[in-house]
């Protein structure tokens, strides 16, 4: 791979500070920790800030980044006290990596080495990748999620998992990223890493609000990067939610997440990720998830929905590689494009040699509503197995006239029409999530940026979810 | 797969031979002194020496693109003869009983309806041998009609003003690493003239063959559609086994007026190499473009790609004209060793324009064979409408199959849709046969035209019936 790399960038002198900081001060980090992370680094560096021409990054621009002059890391430990406590009531670990490795109770514990095993086999990447590598290279934390060996959810059973579940969590990924209402930049490597054990399931929601930054020469920085695995037969519910804390909010940031996931025999997961970017947003989001399914009989279930004005853009990167025969995929991405907003979905079905028997769906589907917004999609599929079952389907329109004038004929007027018409678009990903609580969050904020939920004539919208009064 | 389906494809190329033909060969290696002794041989007019100087100088200047899915030994681009020629008295043959006795034979071989009287068959040919076309049929007939079919070499000398006016407007010479090294060394091809409101009385053929080895072949075809005229254009290749690999760099540009419709249909069988070892056989790295200049113009691209050790090709529609459609059928083949990298490109410019792609990739043996195409709606393009389907078969548990879509979409009115699937032929289905005293191989091949039965349906008469049989043929007893 050719790659010049930038070192004169100001993005590139914030780099290596961090890095000198990180070297001067080197903590309580065990020597093999910080070989995996010089290992990182040097990756990073070989490789350097991915420019148009690699293809995984063609549509991002990255100037504006390179250019931008990030000043503070958030370098303390996390502090998790009520999520540590909230944690305890549940019977699970939660921890931070940092703190631990001076806890000699959590370093002798009968599960540390698993932990430890874990963090070695996620530090460095099949494909490598320049935002990954760096993430690995200068986090400043790892969250630690264990769930031990047939933790489930109290009062449910196991195959009921439309109801509501006791483990749901509810991370606030802003307390992870540190930001503040500040006029300098941000600069943040959030790294997580969930562990379920055999049988073990846990539900969790990523929510991530970003705050409203003032718009001159601000830029937010953040590359969070998630580990996600699952022993035999654990369940997982996952759900990534990037949205203004406010409406009226003006972001400007660069948020790259990545997911990597690796699923045993047996194991369940079901990914959904949110993006609501409302008018003023200018935010630029790259999602890159990454699913191996190691194992026989694995299931996974990937969502996505962006909702998008303003000048936000959202590139996902989807890879779902069956690695072992009779295991189950399906993604479903969809796009609601209005102003100037970008969407990109890059999805792969990648079937292995001997994978036979796989089942495995990818589909992406796009609303645009205005002329100036645009939509790159990418369904590929990647097949050596003779005995398999793969589809994917990739569209991009505007709403039904049929299904308008329909309604235009019941004596529903076109606006009220648009709005059930571009909610019922969206609401099919929102009921796909496995906790109710969260569903109706999630409607809430759909409908708030799609400039819905102010306006009495949409009074239907409301009416539609449980638990609201009609206006 | 169970071991009977693993038996149908070993079938001997039958094109393989060698004609014995004295050849008129430039030496190895390239420079622009080459492309100077080119364009001199073919006494060219000063602006073609410009074109071609102008290319090549591009060219030395590119990278030979790495992005596609197919992989093979860099090409030393100084061990190709880049001119090969049957010796033969300078002015082009009278009639045919002129022509060498033995390139009759061979085409006669091939199967080329070459000699007149074979009125029946009532298709027009420009038969390309190596790098020259030795022989162009019904050429009086069709200008009766206003209609020019000639060889590219004959056009320049004759119509040089239509040739300067169209050459490069459709693939230009900074287009690509190849289409730049066919601009510069390019020998012959064909050239089709249509007037206004002509429809064009018979089918146009060209038969490409190459028959020198290491020679490589650059032909270059051009077709002109005026406004409110239709044509429809076939084109075959083959070529002897060798065990050194071919490079086969073509160009082919359509363009098409206000209503023009253009046909163009292609059915490739390329020598495809050694089945076992995968020795030899053609690069087949060929840029095929056409453009709907004119409104409610047509261009309709359909191939049957069987051939070639690597197939690199992209047939294209740049949709200018408001109303114009763009289609492509495909049906692509790889077994044994090939690799296949194909699809198309769909540039929607103009309002309403309308393009569907239709691509059906079969693999068996250790082959691979990836559909990469592209759909893209520009702002200007109010109401645009895509449809793709591409579906995937695979034969055997050894090959991959592979769908890199693009799809690119900057306006709200334009829609796109696109849907694909991966299937095999599962025991259940031969055994339905079977039950009904079907052998296995018969079975396989009734299956096979059925799932490419959209693409062959839109094949001229008699080459839908050669394309059935190709398939058939090449896998005989990879299924079984």
């Amino acid at each position: 791979m050719a790659v010049t790399l930038m070192p004169h960038t100001k993005f590139q002198q914030t780099l290596e500070r961090v890095r000198q900081q990180d070297r001067q001060e080197p903590a309580q980090e065990p020597a093999w920790y910080q070989a995996l992370r010089d290992e990182a680094w040097a990756l990073y560096q070989a490789l350097g800030v991915p420019t148009h021409r690699h293809e995984a990054w063609k549509y991002i621009d990255l100037k504006p980044l390179q250019a931008a002059d990030c000043v503070s890391q958030q370098r303390d430990p996390y502090d998790w006290a009520s999520l540590e406590q909230q944690a305890k009531a549940l019977g699970i670990h939660i921890f931070s990596l940092k703190k631990a490795f001076g806890q000699p109770d959590i370093l002798s514990a009968p599960w540390f080495p698993r932990i430890e095993a874990v963090l070695r086999q996620t530090a460095t990447e099949a494909t490598p990748d320049a935002f990954t590598a760096l993430n690995m290279a200068l986090h400043a934390d790892v969250l630690v999620v264990l769930v031990p060996e047939n933790k489930q959810p109290e009062n449910k059973q196991p195959d009921n998992s439309q109801a509501e579940n006791n483990t749901a969590l509810n991370l606030e990924l802003e307390s992870i990223l540190a930001l503040g209402q500040t006029k300098e930049t941000q600069f943040s490597q959030p790294r997580l890493l969930f562990v379920l054990e055999k049988n073990a399931s846990l539900s969790l929601m990523l929510d991530s609000r970003l705050k409203a930054v003032s718009v001159t020469q601000t830029m937010f920085f953040s590359n969070t990067h998630t580990s996600v695995v699952l022993a035999e037969g654990a369940s997982c519910n996952l759900c990534y939610v990037k949205a203004p804390d406010s409406p009226e909010a003006t972001v400007d940031n660069y948020s790259f997440f990545s997911t990597r996931v690796f699923q045993a025999a047996g194991s369940r997961l079901n990914l959904s990720t949110f993006n609501f970017a409302p008018e003023r947003d200018h935010s630029v989001i790259r999602q890159d998830i990454q699913v191996s399914l190691l194992a026989e009989n694995a299931e996974c279930t990937l969502n996505g929905l962006s909702v998008l004005n303003g000048r936000a853009q959202v590139f996902n990167h989807v890879n779902v590689v069956h690695a072992s025969p009779h295991c189950t995929s399906q993604q479903t991405f969809k796009g609601i494009l209005d102003g100037q907003s970008v969407s990109e979905f890059d999805g792969t079905i990648t079937v292995e040699r001997h994978a036979q028997k796989t089942d495995a769906q990818q589909l992406n589907k796009n609303l645009l509503l205005s002329d100036d917004a645009r939509v790159y999609t990418r369904p590929q599929l990647r097949i050596d197995a003779d005995d398999v079952k793969c589809a994917h389907g990739a569209t991009v329109g505007q709403l039904d006239d049929a299904q308008l004038f329909y309604l235009a004929s019941r004596g529903i007027s076109t606006e009220v029409a648009q709005c059930i018409l571009t909610f019922g678009f969206a609401e099919d990903i929102i009921q796909q999530i496995p906790v109710a609580s969260w569903q109706m969050q999630l409607e809430k904020q759909a409908l708030q940026v799609l400039g819905h939920d102010n306006n009495p004539k949409n009074c239907f919208t409301s009416c539609l979810q449980p638990g609201q009064e009609c206006h | 797969m169970s071991t009977s389906l693993e038996a149908l494809t070993n079938q001997e190329y039958k094109y393989g031979f060698v004609t014995d033909v004295e050849s008129d060969v430039l030496p190895k290696g390239l420079s622009e002194e080459t492309v100077r002794q080119i364009s001199a041989k073919k006494n060219e007019p000063e602006f073609m020496l410009a074109f071609r100087l102008n290319a090549f100088r591009h060219w030395q200047k590119m990278t030979e693109p790495d992005w596609a899915n197919v992989h093979y030994p860099a090409i030393n681009y100084q061990d190709i003869s880049y001119y090969a020629a049957p010796k033969k008295p300078e002015a082009k043959k009278a009639s045919l009983d002129e022509v060498d006795p033995e390139l009759l034979a061979t085409f006669d071989k091939l199967g080329i309806p070459l000699s007149e009287q074979k009125r029946l068959s009532g298709v027009a040919v420009d038969a390309v041998f190596d790098s020259v076309s030795v022989a162009t049929t019904f050429k009086k007939d069709l200008l009766k009609h206003g209609v020019i079919f000639c060889s590219f070499s004959e056009a320049l000398q004759e119509y040089p003003d239509l040739i300067q006016q169209y050459l490069g407007s459709v693939v230009p010479v900074t287009d690509n690493y190849f289409s730049a090294l066919n601009s510069a060394v390019f020998s012959d091809g064909s050239f089709v003239y249509i007037p206004k409101n002509t429809i064009c009385p018979m089918e146009l053929s060209t038969y490409f063959r190459i028959n020198t080895q290491d020679s490589g072949q650059f032909e270059r075809t051009l077709i002109i559609c005026e406004s409110d005229s239709k044509v429809s254009y076939l084109e075959g290749c083959t070529a002897p086994k060798f065990d050194t690999n071919q490079l086969h760099a073509a160009v082919v540009e359509l363009v098409a007026m206000d209503r023009a419709e253009i046909k163009y249909s292609t059915v490739q069988n390329w020598f495809a190499g050694d089945p076992k070892t995968g020795k030899g056989g053609i690069y087949n790295f060929v840029t095929k473009r056409g453009k709907c200049q004119g409104e409610s113009s047509r261009i309709s691209w359909t191939q049957v790609e069987t051939g070639s050790a690597i197939t690199w090709k992209y047939p294209s529609c740049i949709l200018v004209g408001d109303n114009s459609v763009g289609e492509f059928y495909s049906v692509a083949l790889t077994n044994h060793l090939q690799q296949a990298d194909t699809g198309t490109k769909m540039v929607h410019i103009g309002k309403n324009t309308r393009s569907r792609i239709i691509s059906k990739g079969i693999s068996a043996g250790k082959s691979a064979n990836s559909y990469r195409g592209q759909v893209s709606m520009k702002k200007s393009a109010v109401g645009a409408r895509n449809y793709t389907q591409c579906d995937s078969m695979l034969i055997g548990s050894a090959c991959s199959a592979n769908t890199f879509p693009y799809v690119d979409v900057q306006n709200a009115s334009a829609r796109v849709e696109h849907e694909a699937s991966t299937s095999k032929i599962s025991e259940e289905q031969l055994f339905y046969f079977q039950q009904r005293g079907i052998g296995t191989e018969e079975a396989v091949s009734a299956i096979i035209n059925g799932f490419c039965k959209e693409v062959f349906s839109e094949l001229p008469g008699e080459f839908a019936v050669e394309a059935t049989r190709l398939l058939g043929l090449k896998l005989e007893n990879s299924v079984g």
